[in-house]
């Protein structure tokens, strides 16, 4: 039962809108300034910036590293696309898709890095820059050309990953769930795998279990509970809803309850949405799905479920539920996943671009991969420091003079480690396979601190060093 | 006095038009500029230019000449701050070298053409002509012309990786006056030249006088820089040795040399006996010989002729 009250948990989401707001505003005033700049060095510049980007887009596509990687790329998703996983659907398109879009996000960062490391580093080694320094652009300039020149082709590279997914999925084999004597028969449908596995949503508690501590009701046998959902005009219809039930017993040694009665009906209609009576199983997820046309209206949902009367030893049942509304198709979950590994490959783009103008190549890279693994281990190391702040809390420990040191030094190191970029911010490209839902707030977040604060404090420093370096030695 | 140019010589040589004379308006001043270059814990290894005291005016050709080593790049990289003095300063068209706004203004060709390999003729230019922000159709027509001027029409479209060294600094000559500059700086324009495209350099450079801009030359084929500087300075391990107008440091004073066209041996004998008579002393008197630069020119370009 924690399980699952633990797994809806884990999709709620909690952001504050205004990081969007000011990311729009950061944006929104960053082009105000490139457009009203005076005497048009605005729009030079960014016609320079451009012109440089332009160059670099086509040294880097010129790069065999960059279709080696791409070739790279490939080989996990196709691999996983032959393979069988657990023999689910629902298994192989998780599979897929977890090894295509990490295998992106993966390579993705090495080609970026590798790029920008490259970049200027081999400029001024092969005295480019002796003709190229010469020229009206300012230098910063020349490391932000670099930078989106380079983007650019990650990004393709990225969208190239994410159709390939995309495609792979929607050709997983609709094999059976089950072998017949080993024979594979065909099964299920793609509208069943992408209500199944590939929508996310948002499972929200009933109306009378809002700021309640009761996550579940008993049902003696052959008595009924209600559960009563607002269903809202905002609310997404285009995809199913999902009831999401969680039965439990006290007859814990019965794999199954048969006779469940399940009605789902809209307050005050004539007639139920849905009738069910199913030998429901226990202690693990099970859902019903509710079309759109059938709940299109406003109002409350009543979901009344009765336990079985009936049988060798009727039992109480004790039952969670709640309510899937979904939140992003597959479609929606591929464009955020997207998103997320083009905002990765933002961020070393850039901090790795500034960098490749005063560290030499080995140097830059080394510098990449820090910041990637370094981004990784400080989540993970922060998680650790909360866990064990959290465990000294709950022994009691937290008024001592030890426990009092220990926070001043986890404080201290929490601000340290959350200096380091987030590679894998909102659980990275594949969260939305087990279910967590990347909103678009918490994208506009992201960007706000990872794609512009820490760009900027990782970069200034760099640009600064280049913009005082001698590219003439 | 015989007039002296640069076209090969004919039966009636034309006088060459006169040029505008230098203005005093000086568009690069260097003070007392020295430069140490430093290992990697900032001790000094090297003084590569020292008490540099330079001024170069609007429209003159100015020549740096000295043997290798001697600060000459070393110079003009000071001079574009792709490098930074350890003490001194300069002044290039009234503001820092690392003022973006005056490289608006400067053309320069690198010792060596570094180019991207990658991109073709037209590519390059049109590429450098962006960072200057020219418009397109400026872009284009400057591209075409100076293609056109440094000879490279045919190969326009050729990628510069497979261009000959020359065929690459002639590219890199033609990036140089995209922007139609102010202030050029050549550093060994005619190395990996043959002699025609030395000449046709050359033949640019004067007419980059004619047309007002300022060239700063640096060579150590002295040659080159005979023919075409107005002023020249010359290092030494980074010092100035001299400095002046080429025409007064290269003149001497009690040397006359007179050219006769059709003389007979037995005429010869007399001038010589009349010049001693008159109380000069007769160094030399021989049969002139042609330039070897001018034999090649009048070959080449009669081939040409045949074949076209």
């Amino acid at each position: 039962m924690n399980l699952f009250v633990a797994m809806s948990e884990l999709s709620k989401v909690d952001v504050d809108p205004r990081s969007a707001l000011i990311l729009l505003w950061t944006v929104i005033g960053a082009v105000l300034v490139i457009l009203l700049w005076p005497n048009g060095r605005g729009r030079k510049l960014a016609r320079q910036i451009s012109a440089v980007a332009v160059l670099a887009f086509r040294e880097g596509v010129r790069l065999k590293v960059l279709w080696t990687v791409f070739l790279l790329a490939l080989i996990p998703g196709v691999l996983a696309y032959y393979s069988d996983a657990d023999g689910t659907h629902v298994g192989r398109a998780s599979l897929i898709l977890n090894y295509c879009l990490s295998a992106g996000e993966v390579l993705g960062a090495v080609l970026i890095v590798l790029l920008c490391a490259l970049s200027v580093a081999r400029e001024i080694e092969s005295r480019i820059m002796h003709t190229f320094g010469t020229k009206p652009v300012p230098r910063w300039a020349i490391l932000a050309g670099k930078a989106f020149g380079f983007w650019a082709i990650d990004l393709l590279f990225l969208l190239g990953v994410t159709v390939l997914a995309g495609v792979l999925v929607r050709a997983v084999p609709m094999r059976a769930e089950t072998r017949e004597a080993n024979k594979l028969v065909p099964s299920g449908t793609w509208d069943d795998l992408h209500r199944n596995a590939l929508t996310t949503r948002q499972y929200l508690l009933a109306d009378e279990e809002i700021g309640s501590s009761a996550a579940y009701k008993l049902i003696a046998p052959g008595k009924s509970r209600q559960w009563t959902y607002t269903l809202t005009r905002g609310m997404d219809r285009s995809e199913p809803l999902v009831l999401r039930f969680q039965v439990s017993s006290s007859e814990p040694f019965q794999s199954h309850l048969p006779g469940t009665k399940f009605v789902v009906a809209f307050e005050g209609a004539p007639a139920p949405i849905l009738t069910r009576t199913e030998a429901v199983p226990q202690d693990r997820p099970f859902d019903f799905f509710v079309e759109p046309k059938d709940v299109a209206r406003e109002g409350k949902l009543v979901v009344t479920i009765t336990a079985p009367e009936l049988g060798r030893r009727p039992a109480t049942l004790v039952v969670a539920m709640r309510l899937g509304v979904p939140v992003d198709g597959f479609s929606s979950n591929l464009l955020k996943a997207f998103l997320l590994m083009a905002l990765q490959g933002w961020i070393l783009a850039f901090i790795t671009a500034s960098w490749s103008g005063v560290l030499s190549f080995p140097v830059t890279v080394a510098l990449g991969a820090i910041l990637v693994l370094g981004g990784e281990m400080s989540r993970q190391a922060t998680a650790l420091l909360e866990t064990s702040a959290s465990r000294l809390q709950a022994l009691g420990l937290e008024q001592s003079g030890e426990s009092a040191v220990q926070k001043a030094v986890i404080s201290d190191l929490r601000l340290l480690l959350q200096m380091l970029p987030d590679f894998r911010v909102l659980g990275g490209p594949t969260a939305f396979v087990d279910g967590d839902i990347v909103s678009g707030w918490a994208l506009a977040q992201a960007g706000l601190s990872m794609g512009v604060a820490r760009v900027l404090g990782w970069s200034l420093l760099g640009v600064f060093l280049f913009h005082r370096r001698e590219v003439g030695r | 006095m015989e007039t002296r140019d640069l076209k090969p010589e004919t039966q009636n040589p034309e006088p060459v038009t006169p040029t505008p004379s230098p203005s005093s308006d000086v568009v690069l001043s260097c003070s007392a500029l020295t430069k140490d270059f430093t290992d990697i814990w900032g001790r000094p290894t090297v003084r590569a230019v020292e008490g540099l005291n330079l001024a170069i005016r609007r429209g003159e050709i100015f020549g740096l000449l000295g043997p290798n080593g001697s600060g000459k790049t070393t110079t003009i990289k000071l001079v574009l701050g792709l490098i930074f003095p350890t003490s001194g300063f300069v002044r290039v068209l009234g503001a820092d070298p690392r003022n973006v706004q005056a490289k608006q203004r400067i053309g320069y060709l690198p010792e060596e053409s570094y180019l991207h390999r990658f991109l073709n003729a037209e590519e390059t230019l049109d590429f450098y002509g962006r960072l200057f922000d020219l418009p397109a159709a400026v872009r284009r027509q400057r591209t075409d012309a100076l293609i056109e001027r440094v000879g490279l029409k045919h190969a326009r479209r050729r990628p510069l990786g497979e261009y000959s060294k020359g065929m690459v600094r002639r590219v890199g000559l033609a990036q140089c006056l995209i922007n139609d500059p102010e202030l050029i700086l050549l550093d060994e324009p005619t190395s990996g030249m043959d002699p025609i495209g030395s000449r046709e350099i050359k033949d640019l450079i004067l007419d980059l006088k004619q047309q007002g801009k300022t060239v700063l030359l640096s060579s150590h084929l002295l040659a080159d820089v005979e023919d075409v500087c107005d002023r020249i300075a010359m290092l030494y391990r980074g010092r100035l040795q001299l400095e002046g107008r080429v025409a007064d440091l290269l003149e001497m004073g009690d040397v006359t040399e007179v050219a006769v066209r059709g003389l007979s041996d037995p005429g010869l004998q007399a001038v010589r006996a009349e010049a001693e008579r008159q109380g000069g002393t007769v160094l030399d008197a021989h049969r002139r010989r042609e330039r070897l630069e001018a034999l090649f020119m009048r070959v080449v370009e009669r081939e040409r002729g045949r074949q076209s």
